[in-house]
């Protein structure tokens, strides 16, 4: 089940009164009650009694199965269902998928709007005209017009009722001009858009082969929408760091153990500028082999050597703590293999500590723990039985938690880890010799962007146990509200005077290329905001790592961690710390803001924490902290919870009115994936939750630069470039109708043959558009990559803004106006053959029509740089395939094809005026873009034209190899105090001078 | 079988590009170049085509002359419309049209019709394809309202265009003789063959209470009457001629034809014009000089294109060349944009002589100074264009300037120009190693004391705006100094 984003087991065991009920036989007999709480969607709480044999059995979250639920070791179980259905907590929790779409569909059902009125406005225009002539038809009790028959007519075109006749007429022009609303728009669009999922989803540089996934497009709608990302919210563990955690490191009584260096530890040093000692590569050719979840290597506690540390027997306690204080449950997979299936990686890598060292957990049942450890004093391996009594169990408000063992030698141990903060607060007097040492080591670690825990441990008195345990079984079957309240209570009470034994240190992976990664969209001028759960010091250390927070940041940290809070939460008035917390938040935004702007020339970051996140988002508060957050380069909020994630991605989403991508791994990261424009689901360990409810899912997050950078900007430039060339295309085409209609007294007659216009949107322009939608590339992969400013003209959306759409429209209007009235003034009236022969209607209709389709697949021709056999084949092809269909159409008989018989082969083709003025019209019509193009790349260039140019220059290549350098070493920008880029020049310079040499 | 093998991996190896998008691509880019030669092969396509077109246009000879107003005898001429519907006045008519250019057969009689909406679409649609191929075996005529029928019976031709056949008719006499014309071979032989059928006769034709147009001959098949499938085929604008016949003799030059015509067709009622054409042909047609005109246009306004496109292009470099030309005797550097203008760059000599703008009126300002370091220090993200990009199109900056002070060396790399990388790169070096981008922004803050100084030294005023606008100007001086991007 996998609603939490965690693939680890979940320990469910039966109550101890039914679990002998372990056949269909024995169920027979069984008879009891339920009462539970009503259906709700707590996932993490149950409160529920069962009535049997007269007696009260709380029943809690370890005794309920949620639907979905997977069995593992055990083949079947018995049980009672509760909820059904909707009743049930995973549907309680279910929302429901949103709908997406893209700020670019929403813009063009605008234009839709815009060309609707248009359409509207032309036809009553029209009808107005014709109006006006049906009733001149009828002067004086005359009939002007004698060869229409006004006398003997039909309503439409009745002079002694225009109105009529004109309103009539407006719906012959609606069906007439509908051309100019282009219906077939839509469907190339999916199809595009298909084909574009298509090729992401084939995508190699985007295939891990390690998982063998590669990228998906669930959604095939929100592609060019990828292209617009303005802000990226990422979540933390799975998506940027592997969420495989790595014992690294631990103080055990005020001595540090542990060698290896963290990545998070290079990237730290780097920045301090230290050189580095490589010393990993000998640790790695030492260990036998690697360990998952292990990388600790300290030669005086492996292989039994901790016997003669002189702190063994407090060595010997914090690993007995680690091997004894879980929810683990072992799996034994050969001989000397055992597995461990853990609730947290933070869980299962502290038993994998503790098994290497030689504390070796093999069992566990229901009451006790089974270890096999080393006894320091003879030197042999002894198996040793913990009675199981308690598990006080971790929860984040707790932050910690603690068993209660009987040992094999009688004595009551209370066995504690927690976070340091909770830990150092119930030591015991005696218990805080290393206080001050650990506490030290922990600041270090956690600089090092580790995951710490404090371990303790307590010997119980055995009376004080007895009177604890009644308390706590008696609050344990309460049914009642408060019970877990009362549960914590309790909790507290023995959780006190701890021993404290040292601390550890387990490392976040991160994933592999996230540093570049981050470095690049940075570049590209998209905004990254971390939401993650973690704590504040861990975050701004994964900060550091992946390159968020930089040298020369300013960092603002919004806490409520202050010491005036911190004192009033002692007193406990909720009301009074709730006024405090958000007065003190209300101030530090305040001063934050100032700060900004005072400092305009550097860059900040803002570290936010759940808690101050919670205050933050008053409705007082929103406006400013947004316009505080908008102005940093970099966000972290750290500590919050999955449904803060959803809250701040709708608030950007909303604030900055741009497109938001989420992204994230687990479960917790779903509401935050559907509340974001684009949701990217990362398919690692944690599951398919995520990415059943993502847009896009990837296998890493290195490759969200690939998706972004090259496939949306494409898919933005192929999806805005076809929309604004499919208005241009139909207006051209529905204008020259308009020209045309008004020649004919506005009576509703078709410039051109009905076949040549049903065919116009399927055959003649549709394969070039799609081919546009589909393959067009401005700039190669490589090139997009290699220039990631250039993804700026989706954020501003500059290829797709109301200049830009109202230019191609008016592109549209001019190019119909070409070609009517050069068309019509160059063919008809005088002989348009040497034989004498006039221009008639059909010879109009076919040359206009040539016209037509000609410039728009020219114009399309121009305006794309990229041509494969593909485009070549669909464009000229069009074009060709006009002139075959003409050919084909007019030799069938004249009854069937009308106008259209033989008119290519008899009367155009043979004409050279024909062929003339088709040159004429097509190179007219395409003359106001191709100038406009020239001159606005020469004196006003866009990215994608700069980079077009650049790469011509035959001396770009020597540019080319510093970017990529450049861009490979990220962490060479802060290496000295020359910036990155000049000394990676000079080193260019120095190398190629010596190739000359 | 290799060949098998090898031809079977070249598939997939494309079908491998095109799923990865790489495919082979032209990718034309339109750089000056390129513009300026396809700008100028369209002026050198176009202007010639245009010149020959417009000199065939003016060999074919053309006569026009408008009889419908003329040929209707001064007394009627209040009431056009009741004289022509008058069939008891006989609709005789003359006209004299003296040739002034030798004609060369065969010459073409067009008549033309003005204001005829013979494209409206009422008369479009009022036709049978069928009935006109099949005659009365076709029997669905209701294509044809309103002129469907008659007594009950169809009629064949049916229809509103053929109903309103064009029934003027011409006689050309030349010298007294008779000038022979050709009626023949007039109409689309594809019509005459396929549209029109052979053994349909005219039945039932103006037979009706209202007669339209002309009467045809029923014992002629349709296939064979031309006039009336010239008629057939509709006019695509209301202006339009229609072939009537050939003369095939010469006329020669002040030669006098004498016109005998009727005037029976009805433009009247509607303020239609007729017009008989005679007109020669060449081998682009009839007398049309649009297209030439048109062709010239294109041609020229190309060429036009071409040359304001190569000023601007050379003007645009010049400015670039200016200033990396003025390093060559500088002894001090002076960045002077205009007053009130921040966008404008102007570098000048300390020998006071200023390219642009009067050096009186000019502000001193310190934006550009800052604009130049940040061109070496910022990062692409955080400038709207990309680092180093004044250099890299050669354009000479103030903190190269001061580098160049302190290492003359540098001046010889600068004339050398820009052209070249590896001087781009020798120039940084040398920057770095001096404190020409400290000095600029020493400079700069300087330049802005300056200001705000100015700003000061202007008259007090108790105006409230005043003061508010007096401390946005320092303000702003500020933050154009400090600001990094």
């Amino acid at each position: 089940m996998n609603l939490d984003g965690e693939t680890n087991l979940k320990l469910k065991h039966a109550l101890n009164v039914t679990s002998f009920y372990s056949s269909a036989e024995s169920l027979k007999e069984f008879r009891a009650v339920i009462k539970c709480e009503d259906p709700n969607e707590h996932l993490y709480s149950f409160i529920g009694t069962l009535y049997f044999d007269c007696q009260q059995y709380s029943l809690s979250p370890q005794q309920i199965l949620l639907r979905d639920s997977k069995l593992k070791n055990t083949e079947y179980i018995f049980g009672v269902v509760i909820f059904t259905g909707h009743d049930t907590k995973v549907m309680q929790n279910a929302t429901d998928p949103p709908s997406k779409r893209t700020k670019i569909e929403r813009r063009m059902d605008r234009i839709i709007y815009v060309l609707f009125s248009t359409l509207i406005l032309v036809s009553f225009i029209g009808s107005l005209f014709f109006g006006i002539e049906t009733n001149n038809d009828l002067s004086g009790g005359n009939y002007t017009r004698w060869y229409l028959r006004p006398d003997k007519t039909t309503v439409f075109f009745d002079p002694r009722r225009p109105a009529v006749a004109a309103f009539l007429h407006c719906l012959t022009g609606l069906m007439l001009y509908g051309y100019l609303i282009p219906i077939s728009l839509y469907v190339s669009i999916e199809i595009c858009k298909v084909l574009q999922s298509i090729f992401i989803n084939q995508d190699q540089a985007m295939y891990d082969e390690e998982m063998d996934r590669p990228a998906h497009a669930r959604t095939s709608n929100l592609n060019e929408e990828l292209g617009q990302v303005h802000t990226i919210l990422s979540d933390k563990t799975g998506t940027l760091t592997c969420n495989s955690m790595e014992f690294v490191k631990c103080s055990i009584a005020g001595t540090l153990y542990g060698r290896g260096m963290t990545e998070v530890e290079i990237a730290l040093a780097r920045k301090r500028g230290e050189q580095l000692t490589e010393q990993a590569p000998i640790d790695a050719s030492e260990s036998k082999k690697s360990i998952k979840g292990f990388n600790f290597r300290d030669e005086r506690i492996m292989d039994g050597k901790w016997v003669s540390e002189p702190q063994s027997d407090v060595i010997q306690k914090f690993f007995r703590v680690l091997a004894t204080c879980h929810t683990a449950v072992p799996e034994v997979m050969g001989p000397d293999e055992i597995m461990y299936e853990a609730e947290s990686p933070d869980e299962a890598a502290f038993v994998i500590a503790a098994r290497e060292v030689g504390f070796e957990f093999f069992a566990r049942n229901q009451t006790s723990i089974k270890l096999r450890e080393l006894d320091p004093t003879s030197g042999i391996r002894v198996d040793r039985v913990y009675e199981l009594l308690h598990v006080l169990e971790f929860s984040s408000a707790r932050k910690r938690m603690s068993v209660i063992v009987k040992n094999p030698e009688n004595q009551l141990l209370l066995l504690a880890k927690g976070a340091d903060s909770v830990i150092f607060e119930r030591l015991s007097k005696e218990g805080r010799a290393y206080e001050e040492r650990t506490k030290e080591h922990i600041e270090k670690y956690s600089e090092a962007g580790l995951r710490t825990m404090a371990v303790a441990y307590r010997e119980l008195d055995n009376d004080e146990y007895k009177t604890w345990e009644q308390e706590f079984l008696k609050a344990k079957t309460s049914v009642s509200a408060d019970r877990d309240v009362l549960m914590d209570e309790l909790a507290c009470q023995i959780e006190r005077d701890l021993i404290l034994l040292g601390a550890t240190a387990v490392e976040d992976k991160l994933q592999k290329g996230v540093p570049g990664c981050i470095d690049k969209l940075a570049r590209a001028g998209i905004g990254i905001w971390v939401l993650t759960g973690d704590k504040r010091g861990t975050a701004i250390n994964i900060g550091y790592a992946c390159s968020l927070l930089r040298h020369g940041m300013k960092q603002i940290v919004i806490t409520l961690e202050l010491p005036e809070i911190l004192a009033q939460e002692k007193e406990g008035d909720k009301e009074a710390i709730a006024e405090a917390s958000l007065n003190s938040i209300k101030l530090q935004i305040l001063k934050a803001k100032s700060q900004v702007t005072e400092e305009s020339s550097t860059e900040f970051g803002l570290i936010i924490d759940g808690k101050s996140l919670t205050y933050a988002m008053d409705k007082n508060l929103v406006n400013s902290f947004m316009d505080l957050a908008m102005r940093c380069a970099t966000v972290i909020c750290c500590r919050s919870s999955p449904k803060q994630k959803a809250v701040i991605t709708r608030l950007v989403k909303s604030v900055t009115g741009r497109t938001t991508l989420a992204i994230g791994d687990g479960a917790n990261d779903v509401g935050m994936l559907q509340e974001a424009d684009i949701g990217v689901g990362i398919s690692g360990v944690e599951g398919m939750q995520a990415v059943m409810a993502s847009d896009f899912a990837i296998a890493q997050f290195r490759f969200l630069e690939r998706l972004l950078l090259v496939h949306g900007h494409w898919c933005y430039r192929r999806i805005s470039m076809m929309i604004c060339y499919f208005f241009y295309k139909n207006i051209t085409f529905g204008f020259t109708l308009f020209w045309f209609e008004a020649y004919t007294s506005f009576s509703g007659q078709p410039a051109y043959n009905d076949w040549y216009m049903s065919c116009y949107n399927v055959f003649f322009t549709s394969l070039p558009v799609i081919a546009l939608g589909v393959f067009d590339q401005d700039v190669s992969a490589r090139l997009c990559l290699k220039h990631p400013l250039l993804y700026q003209e989706g954020v501003r959306n500059i290829l797709f803004n109301w200049p830009r759409i109202l230019g191609w429209m008016f592109n549209g209007l001019l190019s119909s106006i070409i070609i009517y009235f050069l068309t019509t003034n160059s063919i008809t009236g005088p002989a348009f053959r040497k034989d004498g022969q006039v221009a008639d209607y059909s010879v109009l209709g076919v040359t206009m029509y040539t016209c037509v389709v000609w410039t728009v697949n020219c114009q399309m021709a121009l305006s794309i740089n990229y041509f494969t056999w593909i485009q070549h084949l669909f464009i000229w092809g069009s074009i060709a395939f006009w002139y075959i269909f003409l050919v084909v159409y007019g030799s069938i008989p004249p009854t069937l094809s009308t106008t259209a018989y033989k008119v290519l082969v008899e009367a155009c083709a043979p004409s050279i005026l024909y062929w003339l003025t088709t040159l004429l019209v097509v190179i007219a019509a395409l003359l106001p873009l191709l100038s406009y193009r020239a001159f606005q790349i020469r004196f006003r260039p866009m990215e994608h034209d700069r980079i077009q140019i650049q790469r011509r220059r035959p001396e770009s290549t020597e540019y080319d190899a510093t970017q990529r350098r450049l861009s490979e070493s990220s962490e060479a920008r802060t290496s000295s105090e020359l910036p990155s880029e000049v000394r990676i020049r000079i080193d260019n310079l120095k190398a190629s001078s010596k190739r000359k040499n | 079988m290799d060949t098998d093998r090898e031809r079977h991996s070249a598939r997939e190896t494309a079908f491998y590009l095109f799923t990865q998008q790489s495919l082979p691509a032209c990718k034309p880019v339109l750089t000056p170049g390129w513009v300026i030669a396809i700008f100028l092969f369209m002026g050198v396509i176009f202007i010639p085509v245009g010149l020959v077109t417009l000199r065939a246009s003016h060999c074919v000879v053309e006569i026009v002359d408008r009889y419908d107003i003329d040929c209707v005898p001064e007394s009627s001429r209040m009431d056009k419309v009741s004289y022509i519907r008058d069939d008891s006045i006989p609709k005789n008519c003359s006209r004299f049209m003296k040739v002034h250019k030798y004609m060369k057969a065969p010459i073409y009689i067009y008549y033309q019709l003005d204001n005829y909406y013979q494209n409206h679409r009422r008369y479009v649609k009022s036709r049978s394809d069928k009935q006109l191929l099949d005659g009365q075996k076709y029997h669905d005529t209701s294509s044809c309202q309103p002129v469907e029928s008659n007594n009950n019976r169809p009629i064949v031709p049916c229809g509103l265009i053929a109903w309103s056949l064009f029934n003027d008719t011409f006689e050309f006499i030349r010298e007294g003789a008779e000038l022979k014309v050709n009626r023949k071979n007039i109409a689309w032989k594809s019509d005459r063959g396929h549209k029109f059928g052979k053994n349909v006769y005219p039945f039932n034709f103006q037979n009706g209470t209202l007669i339209g147009g002309g009467k045809l001959n029923p014992e002629i098949p349709l296939s064979d009457q031309e006039d009336l499938i010239v008629w057939m085929r509709t006019s695509a604008l209301p202006s339009f001629r229609k072939l009537y016949g050939r003369i095939e003799e010469d006329l020669d030059v002040d030669d006098v034809v004498v016109v005998n015509l009727t005037n029976n067709y009805n433009t009247y009622s509607f303020g239609g014009k007729k017009k008989l054409v005679l007109s020669t042909s060449s081998w682009l047609g009839g007398k049309n000089d649009f297209l030439g005109h048109a062709c010239v246009f294109v041609g020229c306004s190309s060429l036009t294109l071409a040359i304001i496109f190569m000023l601007l292009h050379v003007k645009y470099r010049r400015t670039d060349i200016i200033s990396s030309y003025v390093i060559k005797g500088v002894n001090r550097v002076i960045i002077v944009p205009f007053a009130g203008l921040m966008e404008t760059r102007v570098i000048y000599l300390g020998t006071g002589k200023a390219f642009q703008g009067d050096s009186d009126k000019i502000d001193i300002h310190s934006s550009f100074l800052i604009d130049d370091v940040l061109d070496f220090t910022g990062t692409s993200a955080s400038l709207g264009k990309g680092s180093l990009s004044d250099i890299r199109q050669g354009v000479v900056t103030a903190p190269i300037l001061f580098a160049m002070e302190e290492f003359p060396r540098l001046k010889s790399v600068i004339q050398q120009g820009f052209d070249n990388p590896a001087n781009v790169d020798t120039a940084l070096e040398y920057l770095w190693k001096n404190r020409g981008i400290q000095r600029s922004k020493e400079l700069a803050i300087k330049h802005a004391n300056l200001v705000a100084a100015a700003i000061d030294s202007l008259p007090e005023s108790s105006n409230i705006d005043v003061t508010k606008s007096r401390q946005a100007l320092i303000n702003l001086t500020r933050i154009l100094v400090t600001r990094n991007k």
